[in-house]
């Protein structure tokens, strides 16, 4: 098994094909060894492999030794069976004078089986006992052939013969009852040990079982953090929150090329939800043009007659009149240039740059923008501030935006009466936090959970792009704040809290 | 006084009620045919041209070619003209945005009953290309006419009594935004054989034309186009672009 | 002879410091105001002849003083200037009542025209002077 094929080294790991963006990929995520699940996997299966091999290795080896001292203790058994014939033969000597031969034959026969056997035997007996047993067997036998050799020679002396005989039967007790407990000793064992042979399969299950317990346990843990941890981060990308995914797990799997993949589409994303953010402007800016166009037309109008009165009444104006006249020309103009370039100042493509701003002034230059577009609903916008509000670091022509699309979709839900209050507060824990509140329709509670969804609106089609809070929210959340939203009929009030730079939120 | 637009993709059905109308209120009546033959008669054009527009399919990249482009621009320039004129009952299809700025216009639609003619089928069609609507669109009307369910003379009884209503009486400003618009068809007919996708605007003699061709690169050309508007009567002042986009830059410029 | 009664109303200043000159000329007697209440009170205890009333304004719509003025006075000529015309704008003040609109921005000759029109409607000879 290729152990570097799971280990790959992080240089070796993004394939040739990829976008040159991929390779910008965190380098802090490519700093970490690589340790893929794949290989996790193998490697708890093979644990599981190598053990069950060892068990039944070791029952084979069991079986084998089994066989062996089953083996040994036939030997045994053999052994004492021609021991004990060659004991009746001499006991039938000092009866009755025969057989003396046949024991001799006998003990020749016992002697050969043992020494036949001796290497197999060796390793299974006592060495000692079994040194014992051969020697004694070597007496018996001696002392037999010492006897045989006198009764050939017919002097076989009594007091000679009892010596003998108590010696014989000294040496043929020993070796009898030796053998006999060696073998007894080994088929109780050989017995032990088929007894172990037939527990250990059960105890092996049961053993396996829990080890696959233990492993599944682990390995589920295992995916299923990352998991989670991936859904949670789904979740926030979800509720338009695009910074980066980074896992703290110390090593690269395929869960970090999932997390560099989903960084890669929130990279598209954020692009994207920029080009939204600027498309959505000049949406806003086009259903601004109403409120501008009668913002716009009122100095016009102050122009054209001020400047057809001078022309009329040349002749009759005063000098201080004339100068007068010329002074509501220039502040007209002025006006003017200040209406387009508040607007202009909003739908101006910029980077995002985070700066220090007053929110409650970026509020009121929005609210003033919006507040022509409210004559022509008929409706009246409010604001109010706290005094002495710290300052926030933001994007302001994001923020802008954010605010006024709350207040034109307040303006879009409000009826007859209509009125908008937006206020500037100090929220909890140091933030500030910004109000729009109208009494208009109010949002049907089956719609708030999908309120900031892209694409969701309850407008009719064609009226609404359904990207007029997703964007809102997107921008709220860059800026490290939240949004809110309370509503019944009759009161729908969205809250954005962002941190000021006094204290973080 | 105010002005009647009948449409209709069933001509005879338009026609029919166009025709019981003017008689009723004394109004003139000009239906789509005879917008046709005037404007062959007054701009000098072979009718045959002016027929070509209203042919169906031939549409390039889903537009008119150059020459039924010219062809409906002097059709709108003319219809405009007989609007200005007042008291003008108008069968026909062409130039609904033209009536959607006055206000005192009242548009009518007229459906026919559960058969529809392959004629009225080729009306909606080539409305559709043109316009990017629906030719039967409800919400483009003032009034809608079934005569499926209602009897010519209880249709131009409803006609008659809803144009009675003060609200489509002519005023200062509709007739200004009639007099802005006669302005800028007539300037769009003198451009739009030079440039097919131009545009005009145009407000108490301001003229604003976009087109395509006439961006930044070709200020030769844009400033032979200013001087032909302004040889225009009615014309004080002439502005041109390249493109809306274009101009919102130089705006945005201006003010950097 | 009967003095021909204008209320001017708009919430610019301007538009009332440039067009009651005019207006005077023409032989009216002009009251300027801008504020659209205030204008009501004043509708509602004095007669005029010719009321021209800004549409868009903080405090109340110019369609509520058109209204006003229908209530109290029908036969009042009452002319609508808006900076924000629209068709359907231009409709809504016919069908309550408005004798004209005029589009922000317009000339002064346009409205002392639409004035001179309301007076020859409302039977009073125009005087030698437009």
């Amino acid at each position: 098994m290729n152990i570097g094929q799971f280990l790959r080294l992080p240089a070796t790991r993004l394939p040739p094909s990829s976008l040159p963006s991929t390779s910008a990929a965190d380098p802090k995520e490519k700093g970490r060894p690589a340790f893929v699940f794949r290989f996790q996997i193998i490697l708890a299966f093979a644990a599981i492999f190598i053990l069950s091999v060892a068990i039944i290795a070791g029952a084979i080896l069991t079986v084998h030794k089994v066989e062996q001292l089953l083996l040994a203790s036939q030997t045994w058994q053999s052994f004492l069976f021609e021991a004990e014939q060659a004991r009746r033969w001499e006991k039938n000597f000092f009866l009755y004078g025969t057989n003396l031969k046949d024991a001799l034959e006998a003990t020749q026969k016992a002697r050969i089986t043992l020494l036949k056997n001796l290497a197999s035997l060796q390793k299974l007996t006592d060495p000692r006992k079994q040194e014992e047993i051969l020697l004694h067997i070597e007496k018996y036998n001696q002392l037999l052939e010492d006897l045989f050799s006198l009764a050939q020679q017919g002097r076989v002396a009594e007091p000679i013969k009892d010596e003998i005989e108590i010696s014989l039967r000294r040496y043929g007790a020993l070796v009898v009852d030796d053998a006999a407990e060696v073998s007894h000793r080994q088929s109780i064992e050989a017995l032990s040990w088929l007894d172990i042979l037939k527990k250990v399969p059960l105890y092996y299950l049961l053993f396996h079982f829990l080890l696959v317990l233990c492993l599944t346990r682990f390995l589920s843990h295992r995916f299923m953090r990352p998991l989670n941890e991936l859904v949670r981060q789904t979740q926030r990308i979800a509720r338009g929150d695009f910074s980066s995914v980074h896992s703290g797990r110390r090593y690269r799997d395929e869960f970090t090329t999932m997390e560099e993949a989903i960084n890669r589409m929130l990279r598209e994303l954020e692009t994207r939800q920029h080009s939204l953010i600027e498309a959505h402007k000049l949406r806003a800016v086009g259903i601004l043009t109403a409120g501008v166009a009668h913002e716009l037309n009122n100095p016009l109008n102050n122009i054209m007659l001020t400047a057809h009165a001078l022309l009329e009444e040349a002749g009759e104006l005063s000098r201080e009149e004339v100068v007068e006249m010329v002074k509501d020309i220039v502040a007209e103009t002025e006006r003017s240039r200040a209406i387009v370039r508040n607007l202009l100042d909003f739908t101006r493509e910029s980077e995002s740059i985070m700066e220090p701003l007053q929110l409650e002034k970026l509020v009121e230059e929005t609210v003033r923008l919006a507040r022509n577009q409210a004559k022509v609903k008929r409706a009246l916008i409010s604001f109010e501030a706290e005094p002495n509000l710290p300052r926030i670091s933001g994007d302001r022509q994001q923020l802008k935006q954010a605010l006024l699309n709350l207040i034109l979709n307040a303006l879009d839900a409000i009826g007859e009466e209509g009125r908008i209050r937006v206020a500037v507060r100090r929220g909890t824990a140091g933030g500030l936090a910004v109000e729009v509140e109208d009494n208009g329709c109010g949002i049907p509670p089956q719609a708030m959970p999908n309120i900031f969804d892209p694409f969701f609106t309850t407008k009719p089609v064609g009226q609404g792009t359904g990207l007029g809070l997703a964007v809102v929210h997107g921008i709220v959340t860059k800026h490290g704040g939240r949004i809110q939203v309370q509503s019944r009929p009759g009161c729908t009030r969205f809250e954005i809290f962002l941190p000021s730079m006094e204290t973080p939120l | 006084m105010s002005s009647i637009a009948i449409v209709s993709a069933e001509e005879a059905l338009g026609r029919e009620i166009g025709l019981a109308v003017a008689s009723e209120l004394d109004y003139r009546l000009v239906t789509l045919k005879e917008l046709l033959a005037l404007t062959a008669h007054d701009q000098g054009l072979p009718a045959v041209q002016l027929e070509e527009v209203f042919r169906t399919g031939g549409f390039w990249r889903g537009r008119l070619t150059k020459k039924r482009l010219c062809g409906l621009a002097r059709l709108e320039e003319q219809l405009c003209r007989l609007v200005s004129a007042d008291r003008l009952v108008f069968v026909g299809y062409v130039g609904p945005e033209l009536f959607s700025q006055i206000s005192h216009v009242l548009r009518v639609l007229i459906l026919g009953g559960k058969e529809k003619s392959r004629e009225g089928e080729a009306a909606r069609k080539w409305f559709r290309a043109v316009y990017g609507r629906d030719l039967e669109d409800a919400r483009q009307y003032d009034l809608t006419v079934n005569r499926g369910t209602i009897e010519k003379a209880e249709a131009v009884r409803i006609i008659r009594d809803t144009l009675r209503h003060h609200k489509f009486s002519p005023m200062t400003y509709s007739r200004q935004c009639l007099v802005n618009l006669e302005l800028s068809s007539r300037v769009k007919t003198l451009l739009v054989d030079a440039f097919p996708d131009v545009s005009v605007k145009a407000h108490d003699g301001s003229v604003w034309v976009y087109s395509a061709a006439l961006n930044r690169g070709r200020q030769q050309t844009a400033a032979e186009v200013k001087q032909k508007v302004l040889g225009l009567e009615g014309v004080r002042y002439v502005e041109v672009y390249g493109s809306r986009k274009r101009f919102d830059e130089v705006a945005c410029g201006q003010i950097r | 002879m009967h003095t021909v009664q204008v209320l001017l109303l708009d919430d610019e200043p301007i538009v009332g410091q440039r067009l009651k000159g005019g207006l005077e000329k023409l032989g009216c007697e002009v009251e300027t105001f801008e504020n659209p209440l205030q204008a009501m009170a004043r509708i509602a205890e004095k007669r005029f002849d010719i009321v021209i009333t800004d549409i868009m304004m903080a405090e109340a719509s110019g369609l509520q003083v058109l209204e006003a003025v229908r209530k109290t006075t029908p036969e009042a000529k009452v002319i609508v200037i808006t900076g924000y015309a629209t068709t359907a704008l231009a409709r809504e003040a016919m069908e309550k009542g408005a004798y004209d609109m005029i589009a922000k921005p317009f000339k002064p000759s346009d409205l002392r025209a639409l004035v001179i029109r309301a007076m020859q409607d409302l039977g009073i000879p125009a005087p030698p002077a437009a």
